[in-house]
């Protein structure tokens, strides 16, 4: 096994892994599964299929480990959103156009009005802001995690801040002299 | 009045959002049967030598009588612990936070807190709390003040991110307790207290020799001498009744063992029937995805749920079936308290006369 710590000034260091050990493999999906699984979920798939889709991202994930370059998280969370967005066979043919709905069995007791203005915002864009925001990943990440450009996913996260600016009222009152 | 949201507002708010968001019942199922399917095997040592502990008093006869009553009581006290009944209840400083108690279905009202730390190798690990019950011991320990609170989720992914390595539990009789169900490297379940420490209450021992930076995932072992001491005593477990079997044509259910805690309800049963050559015919050879049929099957006749006295659903801790034949199923849930459960064996079981209620006193 070999670790090579690639530090970039001022930044966090990012810890390049390669093994052929399944533990460590295992030790590196366990962290991110539940990343992976809610990444599904924002993306439209149900609880099962979520969970069927982070499963066979963990075996292909082991299959092609040698082709992993850089952090664990932001690749193994690639292929989970590949896999989300992947067509699923349907008995009716979808519109053109068609956005999956977005989860409504996760909610926030602490700050509902967010989790209902996600709910309304288009899957990519409810995407983006989760792996942003949520899971701390940086722009450059988010991107490589969509298969976009950097600009592409500045972009998605600009309309998805727009979106949820024009749905949500700021908490704090304004004090009036 | 309200005045227009900044964008820096969104922000801060979609940053805490991971922390409150609360997920639905198949959710928590589906994420459990993810976590369940990916534990590590746990760590263990060889039994240790059990401890001589030897007294020599030599001393006139009313010291002896004195200091063999004082003996007497200061063993009765660290050997059974319920004697003192030694339990610093007072609210811990730096304790596991709720989101992290809830993963084992605890609240801070149940936990005991302890707080004894050790130094060793340039680093800390604190034994913040713990809890124990007939069917289950769970030990909260911090590295260098990290790991019990924050984001749970990202913790192990930053620099300075510690778990424990190797270590050994033991119990003032020298009992060992090895690492059993889902946990994390800092936040870790162990079997339940052996008997006579479940009874009379257990002074455990957590021996660390090792922790891990996780961050590297595996590369980035420390070794020291860490010695972190804890005092419980645990709630009994109990054997609950067992319901009347469910019979379908294609497939018989057994309950063959039910036990509660005041957390924790573990039911086991059995399986048998055509349905069982049915779904060996469904199961995919090697890695390939389970079949759409396969997974009706499964999801019908032997995905076990057990529902509260107002239908909810309550916290799936983990559950597994063993496909031999017959085939065993096991299922451990975390419950708010005593009352009447209702117990499902399969999301086709839900006609009344197919489920099972049972009482927890």
């Amino acid at each position: 096994m070999i670790a090579q710590a690639a530090p970039d000034a001022g930044q966090t260091p990012t810890v390049t892994l390669f093994s052929d050990d399944p533990r460590e493999f295992e030790a590196a999906f366990r962290q991110v599964s539940r990343s992976a699984f809610l990444l599904a979920r924002h993306l439209g798939r149900s609880p099962d299929e979520a969970m069927d889709i982070v499963q066979e991202a963990a075996l292909r994930g082991w299959r092609y480990r040698s082709t992993r370059s850089g952090e664990f998280r932001p690749w193994f969370l690639a292929i989970v959103y590949r896999l989300s967005r992947r067509r699923v066979p349907e008995w009716i043919p979808l519109p053109a156009g068609w956005d999956a709905a977005a989860p409504n069995s996760l909610r926030s007791e602490i700050d509902p009005e967010l989790v209902a203005a996600m709910r309304r915002l288009p899957s990519r864009q409810r995407a983006a802001l989760w792996l942003r925001y949520c899971d701390d990943l940086a722009i450059a990440d988010v991107a490589r995690i969509m298969g976009c450009s950097e600009n592409a996913a500045k972009q998605l996260l600009l309309r998805g801040r727009d979106g949820l600016r024009a749905r949500l009222s700021s908490s704090s009152q304004e004090v009036s002299s | 009045m309200t005045r227009p949201i900044t964008l820096e507002e969104i922000d801060e708010r979609l940053r805490s959002l991971d922390e409150t968001l609360i997920a639905g019942p198949e959710d928590s199922r589906a994420l459990g049967r993810i976590m369940e399917l990916r534990i590590p095997a746990a760590r263990t040592q060889s039994e240790p030598a059990r401890a001589n502990r030897r007294w020599v008093v030599r001393l006139g006869a009313v010291a002896t009588t004195i200091v063999v009553v004082m003996l007497a009581n200061l063993a009765a006290a660290y050997f059974a612990p319920t004697y003192s009944r030694a339990l610093a209840d007072a609210p811990g400083v730096g304790g596991p936070s709720s989101k992290i108690l809830a993963t084992f279905g605890l609240s801070a009202g149940q936990v005991t807190a302890i707080n004894d730390s050790a130094t060793s190798s340039g680093h800390t690990l604190r034994l913040a709390a713990g809890y124990a019950d007939g069917l289950r011991t769970v030990l909260f320990v911090s590295v260098d003040g990290k790991g019990l609170d924050g984001n749970p989720k990202g913790y192990g992914m930053n620099p300075g991110d510690y778990g424990l390595g190797d270590f050994r539990l033991t119990d003032q009789f020298g009992h060992t307790y090895v690492p059993s169900g889902v946990g994390s490297p800092n936040w870790i379940p162990f079997t339940p207290l052996a008997w006579p420490a479940s009874t009379v209450g257990a002074r455990l021992t957590l021996h660390v020799i090792s922790i891990d930076a996780l961050w590297l995932r595996g590369a980035g072992e420390i070794h020291g001498d860490w010695t972190l001491r804890a005092t419980l005593v645990a709630e009994p477990a109990r054997t609950l009744a067992l319901p009347a079997p469910v019979r379908l044509p294609q497939a018989t259910y057994t309950f063959t063992s039910i036990r509660s805690s005041a957390t924790t309800l573990i039911v086991r049963w059995t399986i048998d029937g055509p349905i069982l050559d049915e779904e060996e015919k469904l199961r995919p050879a090697g890695n390939s995805t389970t079949t759409q049929a396969g997974m009706q099957l499964e999801h019908g006749y032997f995905w076990p749920q057990v529902f509260d006295v107002f239908g909810r659903t309550v916290q799936l801790a983990d559950w597994g079936i063993t496909f031999t034949k017959p085939a065993t199923g096991e299922i451990t849930v975390f419950i708010p308290g005593p009352g009447r459960y209702r117990i499902r064996l399969g999301d086709a079981l839900t006609a009344d006369e197919l489920q099972r209620w049972i009482v927890v006193p």
